[in-house]
């Protein structure tokens, strides 16, 4: 990946006029902590390439249109170059949608979060990044534009394979729509890497569950790290749904989560260990949400 | 490689360049601007040692390409404080004795500027948390957590 242009638009219908005009030679780029990365590593094994072909970087990482975190119309929006710092930092995330700061939160280190955006941890897709299963088990949807204008696609339907999503070259993820969660709903995100912070996740979990007094009306959890993509574990969902929440009922929920992942071993830890911390982390992460001490 | 004429702040004076989109923000403090008070260390934002201030923000220098820092804010060590009238942070480091063989140094206190400005009244593990972009090799963290400790007093005593 040799970039040779550097195209910083004024807006957004730039960004996509720039991109369609060289793509399928146009990347585009916002923090760059994911994709400097990519470029270093390519010119140590290529070289610079001089007569290779160059990539057209596209610059959306400054664009107002797109950093913004607002409510609206019964959804919180958040712009597809927000970046981590400000999603942790945000009061309104940090009071209607705090498993999502708090995804944000755990992403690599404060250097790191105060480049790197939302739109860039969905579009590198990479089976690992926190805020998916935070946005998962929220219910959000991806506003994306493109050439044939914009399209929303729900979070759930984002993630193809690995590191393969809905988008086609020339698109711009230019927002996320979260529906705000009812007063009854409370999150929790918990991650397991190998070390405290700065780490990239081993498992990582959400849930948001609905509860009505002791007992669960409703209940999304997702995973990361466990899969080719950020999935939702539908079998946890309903068998917590309609249950009384207590500590046996969360483990017994969480040890449906096993029809729904496929870890492999990698760096970072082994599949087996994968599958039985996502099962105990699962569970936590439900209790948490819950608002029940494990024991 | 077409070059691309940049203009930014450096440490409140403006400054040119003639940068290529490969260069990292990093390569050109070091190779043009003589901006050496900056370190490079692993290159892929993992260890922290080229921490600037990019508009007040503290950001790997190794992860940001140099034109995308055009028309901004660049603040590194030396823009920070001087051996004459040192910052707080660069004094309370000296006092703890939580520089070693330095090479962290520039950036850790770079990253606990950023830290306390968003954290003015932090606790301990907040402060770890804090600078967990940032290795050290020597000290072992607990007089750099010290040091930023104290700085967050100083602080918070009306100095910043």
């Amino acid at each position: 990946m040799n970039a040779t242009q550097y195209v910083r638009p004024k807006d957004v219908a730039e960004a996509l006029a720039v991109l369609g005009a060289h793509t399928p030679d146009a990347q585009v780029i916002a923090g760059g902590t994911d994709l400097l990365p990519v470029m270093r590593k390519s010119r140590f094994e290529n070289g610079d390439g001089d007569d290779a072909r160059g990539l057209v970087l596209v610059d959306v990482g400054r664009l107002d249109e797109l950093t913004g975190i607002r409510e609206e119309g019964g959804f919180l929006h958040v712009g597809g170059a927000a970046t981590m710092a400000a999603i942790e930092a945000s009061p309104l995330l940090k009071q209607k949608a705090a498993v999502l700061a708090d995804a944000a939160r755990s992403v690599g280190s404060p250097l790191v979060r105060n480049r790197a955006t939302v739109g860039g941890n969905l579009a590198t897709a990479s089976p690992s990044a926190d805020t998916a299963p935070a946005l998962l088990a929220l219910d959000a949807v991806v506003t994306v534009a493109g050439a044939s204008g914009e399209r929303q696609v729900p979070i759930a339907d984002f993630f193809r394979g690995y590191r393969a999503t809905a988008l086609e070259a020339a698109d711009v993820i230019r927002d996320i729509s979260i529906p705000v969660p009812s007063p009854a709903a409370s999150g929790a995100f918990r991650k397991v890497g190998l070390r405290t912070a700065d780490a990239i996740s081993v498992v990582c979990v959400a849930a948001v569950l609905e509860m009505d007094g002791d007992t669960c009306s409703s209940a999304r959890v997702a995973l990361g790290a466990v899969a080719p993509v950020p999935l939702r574990a539908l079998a946890v969902e309903e068998a917590l749904t309609g249950r009384r929440v207590d500590v046996a009922a969360a483990r017994d929920a969480a040890k449906r989560v096993h029809a729904h992942i496929s870890p492999i071993d990698d760096v970072r830890a082994s599949a087996e260990y994968r599958r039985w911390v996502a099962e105990s982390v699962v569970a936590r992460t439900i209790l948490q949400a819950a608002g029940i001490e494990d024991d | 490689m077409e070059l691309y004429a940049i203009e930014l702040r450096l440490n409140g004076q403006p400054r040119k360049a003639s940068v290529t989109v490969a260069d990292t923000l990093l390569d050109v403090l070091r190779t043009q601007l003589g901006a050496h008070d900056v370190k490079n260390g692993c290159g892929q934002g993992d260890c922290g040692a080229c921490t600037v201030l990019l508009d007040g923000r503290a950001v790997n220098s190794c992860l940001t390409l140099a034109v995308q820092a055009d028309g901004s804010e660049v603040t590194t060590l030396r823009g920070l404080g001087t051996p004459e009238d040192p910052h707080p942070l660069q004094e309370a480091f000296v006092r703890h004795g939580a520089i070693q063989c330095g090479f962290c140094t520039s950036g850790m206190v770079l990253a606990a500027k950023s830290f306390l400005d968003d954290h003015p009244e932090p606790t301990r593990d907040e402060i770890r948390e804090g600078i967990s972009g940032n290795l050290c090799r020597c000290t072992g963290y607990t007089k750099i957590v010290d040091a930023i400790e104290e700085a967050a007093h100083v602080n918070a005593g009306g100095r910043s």
